[in-house]
């Protein structure tokens, strides 16, 4: 009888039967920010599917299911910290280091940017450990070659190259003094 | 024998694409796999093949009756065979069902461990059906409001279809017509409510409904990604699948954009092949794997 609701519960949040309360409680907060959004990218407002009322409905069994399984697994696994919802916007990357994240996250090797981009594998490597003395001496290079590598692997250019900038102008700027 | 059937509604969402690098992968790996060109209003399978002028097309198979292992043509990928699709013929977009059912038969009998449908654009019936038949459903759609909008009214177009045949198979067509007509004297709103009228009616229609919904099962590709942030959509778009239209879907993965894309195309090699693109193979891969792991077809 447990078990089934658990099941039932899993299929709602669309989890597999052996995710952590950890991953739970992600896709918790992932569908909740999908169907509180009535402008959300994948809506068609135009269908009946998608009205307020079936969104609303959608909404509470996603509530109730995330209710039950923190009940159900309270009992089984110690109870963990709701982690903060991961929205994609935040966590986009800006510093090199999660640049590099991504880029390994994706299985792509340092060399074959460098390939695909013409940037040389040296600037690349500055790039995701942050060491701007040893990137090209000319601003203009530097947010060239960067654009080219965020775009290479599909990442929103302009945001993450403007927040890298501020930090490589502000390191310019120390120098200078 | 594994029938796939790469389909989604909205033509330029990348279908043919989605049905190449799903043939070119599965061949790579050692399957022999025919891609079968079942677009009839726009073929353009064999250009992503890199084949630029087909000696054999589906018109020999439907006018000059030529068995389709006939028609079948080789690519530079081994393992990977090709059946162009209509060309040079008029009037080839409308297939009857005799033919269409035909062309079925002979496609289950074709010599291979997977057959790769590349479906055209729209909800005709004749697409929808071929949906229907296949074994593995892919559906693509894009992170954009028109191609979700159309995938969506494919899926639930999927759905009526499978609810038709279901009365036409036990002729309660017309009585489901005539329910519908006058609804509010049946206190019946939606389609919903309709079936829960008609399942309530006939215990036949109830199983039989239930039978052919089970065919429906689909993987969800989003294609054309240009942002990372887009990725959520796929996401988003088959959890809509699940809880709104209550169809089963699995997402299988993304595809990047590739802005050089274009350039591959009209030459005498394959689109996706060793060495081009590195991030659309990689893509394609992935969601390969990833239908294969969902279908469980996995080989040792
Ligand atoms: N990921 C992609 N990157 C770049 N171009 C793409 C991508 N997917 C599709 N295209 C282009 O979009 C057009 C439509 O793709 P196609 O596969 O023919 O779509 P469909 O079969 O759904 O009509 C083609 O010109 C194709 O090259
Ligand atoms: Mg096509």
């Amino acid at each position: 009888m447990r078990v089934s609701d658990e099941g039932h519960c899993r299929q709602c949040l669309e989890v597999s039967a052996d995710a952590s309360m950890d991953e739970i409680t992600q896709a918790y907060h992932r569908l909740k920010r999908i169907y509180q959004d009535d402008l959300a990218p994948f809506s068609a407002p135009s269908m009946d599917e998608f009205s307020e009322e079936a969104r609303g409905e959608v909404l509470n069994q996603i509530e109730t299911a995330y209710r039950e399984l923190c009940g159900i697994l309270a009992t089984t696994q110690p109870q963990a910290h709701p982690a903060p919802p991961p929205t994609l916007n935040a966590s986009l990357p800006v510093d090199g280091a999660a640049l590099r994240k991504i880029r390994e996250a994706e299985g792509l090797t340092l060399d074959f940017i460098a390939a695909q981009t013409h940037v040389r594998q040296e600037y690349l490597q500055a790039f995701e450990e942050e060491r701007f003395a040893d990137l090209p001496h000319a601003a203009v290079n530097v947010r060239g070659f960067l654009s080219a590598y965020v775009a290479e692997m599909g990442l929103p250019v302009d945001a993450i190259v403007r927040g890298y900038m501020a930090r490589y102008q502000q390191w310019q700027a120390r120098q200078r003094k | 024998m594994h029938i796939w059937a790469v389909g989604g509604g909205k033509g330029g969402t990348g279908k043919s694409l989605v049905a190449n690098g799903l043939g070119t992968h599965l061949a790579e790996r050692g399957f022999k796999v025919i891609l079968v060109d079942t677009d009839f209003g726009g073929p353009n399978q064999h250009t992503y093949c890199g084949i630029r002028k087909p000696s054999t097309s589906l018109v020999q198979f439907f006018e000059d009756r030529k068995p389709l292992d006939e028609i079948l043509l080789k690519t530079k990928i081994d393992g990977l065979r090709l059946i162009p699709g209509n060309f040079n013929s008029q009037n080839t977009d409308c297939l009857t069902v005799t033919q269409k059912q035909k062309l079925f038969r002979h496609i289950k009998n074709l010599q291979a461990d997977h057959v790769i449908l590349d479906l055209g654009a729209g909800t005709q019936y004749d697409t929808l059906d071929t949906f229907l038949l296949a074994d593995v459903q892919v559906a693509v759609v894009a992170p954009d409001a028109l191609a979700t909008e159309n995938f969506y009214l494919f899926l639930k177009n999927l759905k009526y279809r499978q609810l038709n045949s279901a009365l036409s198979t036990l002729g309660l067509r017309d009585r489901s017509r005539e329910l519908w007509k006058h609804r509010t004297e049946f206190g019946i709103a939606t389609t919903k409510d309709l079936v829960a009228y008609l399942r309530a009616l006939s215990a036949e229609f109830s199983d039989l409904f239930d039978r052919e919904q089970q065919k429906l099962k689909t993987h969800v590709v989003l294609n054309q990604v240009r942002e990372y942030r887009q990725t959520e959509v796929g996401v988003a778009v088959t959890s809509a699948v699940n809880k709104f239209f209550h169809i089963p879907a699995t997402y299988a993965g993304h595809i990047r954009y590739d802005k050089d894309l274009w350039q591959h195309f009209g030459q005498d090699t394959p689109v996706i092949h060793q060495g081009v693109s590195f991030n659309m193979r990689q893509d394609l891969e992935k969601i390969t794997e990833s239908i294969l792991k969902a279908q469980a077809m996995e080989v040792g």
